[in-house]
């Protein structure tokens, strides 16, 4: 099993399901608890030491352009030309023709185009808040596969995704069938996501380096390698960067989605 | 024996703070580049300040602002940063001083509540007119951050590695003068200051 | 105020201070040796500029070397672009290319050994651009790429952080060749202080994906005094020798292949970008002609053991510099990144082959002809 703990170290396993997309039946279900464990990161925070996570609650799938038109219909200082320029390039929602819910485009595939301002403050006024970049990680690996051969294929496959995504053409949410064990979907194969913290404490050292892949391939397999593009992509971004390929999905503090259910 | 050891710590010590420096290594983030066109007071958070009261950004619209991102638990680094703020600030011309404003924002959300940061501005003889020790939600602290460019992020140990950065934010709130890294020379921060208010006072 | 603290601060001051100014300091302008360093910080910011991709005077599409038509030295005006473009490479092989202005490689920068280059770069990844229009603006590049539009460029989008490496520069890269986001914009100058013929690059992690997918190109700059040869030449051409790592998608389009790229497993070994591009758009010249190679090996891995079959290398400089004369070469070996300006007679009328003598990569496509028609002297 040499492989596999390669790829997926201490007790994680990487995993992908052939999953039917679920509807989302009421709001409660949007969530799942991505309970609390350790991963390797291509970036520790100590040098071998694993990094920890507490539990969290996660969006099951990314914000799609229906939901976000209904927070537009709330929040309209996030309208296309409300949005001062401190907190959004020019291409905020680019793709999007109006902003009224019954005629969303695409409703159901993920919002894109959006600056970390504007993702921080839809997953605020949902009382969440963007994922740090360890929770979204962390859950990311959270993958069981068949077979080695089929962690490996799924790994390499993700080079050929961030070397050419099909942005023109970005599925509904749920549709990539790549599902971690608690059932947090697409976070591969469709759209990439904003994270709260996503320039991470070294970020200044590692991001314009050269050697830098090869010093994040800690693994020394594809899927670290993987994860340094994404790690890379990310930390380049400016907070009001609005690209057609990245979109978001919040997370929840564990208390607050408790409170919210002992609620109902 | 014990010289050896003493040069011998000084060296690790030297090359330790210039690691930081250079690289960002464990604590000490490099800030970022920002957008100093457009002003802050876009930001409509409500925060809540040592005294208890609720302020907003734009309140401070009309004067200079100096603002600085810290938290309470850090014992090294933040009075340091807090001390050049006050550097800053006690540099102003004395006439003009009144109408400068400090906004200390603790990035330490769950342990900076105003009550932690009411004792914070006493140690530190600092409970005057014109500083305001702040905190909000995360979700506008962080905010706040990225609009200044500082970094900060929480460590396992509850510490944070962060940016050390004072900025003088013009009368309308738009960044006009960023000091990166602590004890620098604060000279043409005071004198951002003082061309703000000779503008203001035309 | 604060008395013991501030003795406290003022000691740890004094450590911080000196070593922070110092990571922060910007070099002033100085010369060395004739050469001139120093130049001043690079601009990141953000632009509505929607215009050509590649914008200047002396750029020009591959196999193509623009004339430098004035005397002395001068200050370019320089804009490439970062664009997407899905570009065929060989025959039936498409992909979603990333480029420096449309193309792989980019266009070809022509200078004078002292010249100055103020250089602006938008990464407009996430954009769709045209480069196959005619327009009269931009740079010759421009022209030549709506006239001769071989690679079949079509616009597509990959919004991904890029940063330009200009080999043939002298400057800090944590400044200068800084990665930017999709959307930002870089200024910065830089002079070219030695004559010869260096690649650029994009120096954004991966570096081995971003050049093996099609981030690089070639600035070709001239000695001051020139060559020191007797002779004029007749014709001046630019070569470059990459490698793509290309795998069959799920639809019509090829991607990058990963395990390839890694182990060095190249699907195609190409000069200027395709693999039948100098078969069907042949090198000319006349038997009895001096032409001027100057070759670059762009990899991202490989080397180049660069030959022309039937002729002889009368003059070699290797990386282009006026002192690295060699004489009478059959093969110039080129190191990723390495270049070579070669000076060859061409004997009689006919074909020759260029070709890269490591036959793996010769047989992966890096040939071209050269098409000698009769001696006109």
């Amino acid at each position: 099993m040499n492989i596999l703990t390669n790829i997926a170290p201490v007790k994680i396993t990487l995993t992908i399901l052939t999953v039917m997309m679920l509807s989302l039946s009421s709001v409660a279900d949007a969530q799942v608890l991505v309970s609390s464990g350790s991963f390797h990161s291509v970036m520790p925070e100590v040098k071998g030491e694993p990094v920890e996570v507490d539990s969290f609650y996660l969006d099951k799938t990314a914000v799609t352009n229906k939901q976000y038109s209904k927070f537009l219909q709330d929040h309209e200082n996030w309208q296309p030309g409300n949005v001062p320029s401190i907190f959004a390039y020019k291409g905020y929602l680019k793709s999007w023709e109006n902003t009224n819910s019954d005629e969303v485009v695409n409703p159901d595939q993920p919002v894109t185009n959006v600056s970390w301002y504007a993702a921080n403050a839809y997953c605020q006024s949902v009382g969440g808040r963007l994922p740090t970049l360890n929770e979204w990680e962390y859950s990311a690996q959270l993958m069981d596969f068949d077979s080695l051969d089929e962690a490996r294929e799924f790994a390499n496959s993700l080079m050929s995704w961030y070397s050419t995504f099909d942005n023109e053409n970005i599925g509904a949410v749920g549709s990539t069938g790549i599902e971690n064990r608690h059932g947090v979907k697409d976070q591969f194969g469709l759209i990439m996501e904003w994270v709260e913290d996503f320039k991470p404490v070294i970020a200044n050292d590692l991001s314009l380096d050269c050697g830098t892949v090869g010093r994040m391939q800690k693994l020394g397999n594809a899927y670290s390698y993987a994860a340094s593009i994404r790690y890379i992509t990310r930390m380049s971004f400016s907070p009001k960067s609005t690209n057609s390929t990245v979109g978001f999905r919040c997370a929840y503090d564990v208390e607050t989605i408790e409170d919210q259910k002992a609620s109902l | 024996m014990k010289k050896f050891y003493l040069i011998l710590i000084f060296l690790l010590t030297a090359t330790s703070l210039s690691a930081q420096h250079n690289h960002g290594a464990d604590n000490t983030l490099n800030a970022k580049e920002v957008d100093s066109e457009h002003s802050l007071y876009h930001l409509e958070a409500k925060w809540t300040d040592h005294r208890g009261e609720t302020v907003s950004l734009a309140d401070f619209r009309g004067t200079p602002v100096i603002v600085v991102m810290f938290y309470g638990n850090c014992t090294d680094v933040c009075p340091i940063l807090i001390q050049d703020a006050w550097r800053l600030y006690s540099g102003v011309d004395e006439s003009l001083r009144e109408d400068v404003n400090v906004l200390a924002v603790s990035f330490d959300t769950e342990n900076d509540t105003p009550e932690v940061l009411n004792n914070y501005a006493k140690y530190e003889q600092l409970d005057i007119p014109g500083w305001h020790f702040i905190t909000a939600d995360d979700a506008d602290v962080r905010t706040l951050a990225m609009m200044l460019g500082v970094q900060y992020s929480k460590k396992s140990d509850g510490h944070f590695a962060h940016s050390n950065l004072v900025t003088v934010l013009d009368e309308e709130g738009r960044i006009a003068h960023r000091v990166e890294g602590l004890n620098q020379p604060m000279n043409k921060a005071e004198a951002t200051i003082e061309s703000i208010m000779a503008g203001l006072n035309k | 105020m604060k008395s013991i603290k501030l003795t406290f601060t003022l000691i740890i001051g004094l450590l911080l201070t000196g070593i922070t100014s110092l990571s922060y300091a910007q070099t002033d302008e100085y010369e060395m040796d004739g050469k001139t360093f120093g130049m001043p910080e690079a601009e990141v910011f953000t632009e509505d500029y929607d215009g050509p991709p590649v914008v200047g005077d002396h750029l020009s599409l591959l196999p193509n070397l623009e004339p430098l038509d004035y005397k002395g030295n001068k200050t370019h005006e320089v804009r490439i672009d970062i664009i997407a473009q899905e570009i065929e490479v060989a025959d039936g092989v498409k992909y979603e290319a990333w480029t420096f202005g449309g193309t792989v490689p980019g266009p070809v920068l022509h200078v004078r050994e002292g010249d100055r280059i103020t250089f602006t770069m938008k990464n407009r990844s996430d954009e769709e651009v045209t480069i196959t229009e005619p327009t009269k603006e931009g740079s010759p590049f421009m022209q030549q790429v709506a006239q001769n539009n071989y690679m079949k460029a079509e616009e597509a989008t990959m919004p991904m952080p890029h940063s330009m490496d200009f080999h043939a520069g002298t400057v800090a890269k944590d400044d200068k060749w800084r990665t930017i986001a999709p959307g930002q914009s870089i200024k910065f100058d830089w002079v070219a202080n030695y004559a010869g013929s260096y690649i650029y690059h994009c120096g954004t992690p991966s570096v081995l994906m971003h050049t093996a997918m099609g981030q690089h190109g070639v600035v070709v700059v001239s000695p001051k005094e020139g060559y020191d040869t007797e002779y004029e030449v007749d014709k001046e051409y630019v070569i470059v020798q990459s490698e793509y790592y290309l795998k069959k998608g799920s639809g019509d389009l090829y991607q990058y292949d990963y395990e390839a790229a890694q182990n060095r497993n190249p699907s195609h070994v190409v000069f200027n970008g395709h693999q039948t591009i100098l078969h069907d758009q042949p090198l000319k010249a006349n038997a009895g002609d001096r032409v001027r190679f100057h070759v670059s090996n762009n990899g991202p891995s490989g080397t180049s053991s660069f030959h022309v079959i039937g002729g002889i290398f009368d003059r070699v400089w290797l990386e282009g510099h006026p002192f690295n004369e060699m004489r009478g070469m059959q093969t110039v070996l080129l190191g990723a990144s390495s270049s070579a300006t070669i000076d060859m007679i061409v004997p009689e009328e006919g074909k020759y082959i260029l070709i890269d003598h490591e036959f793996a990569d010769a047989e992966k496509g890096a040939t071209g002809t050269l098409k000698a028609g009769p001696r006109e002297k």
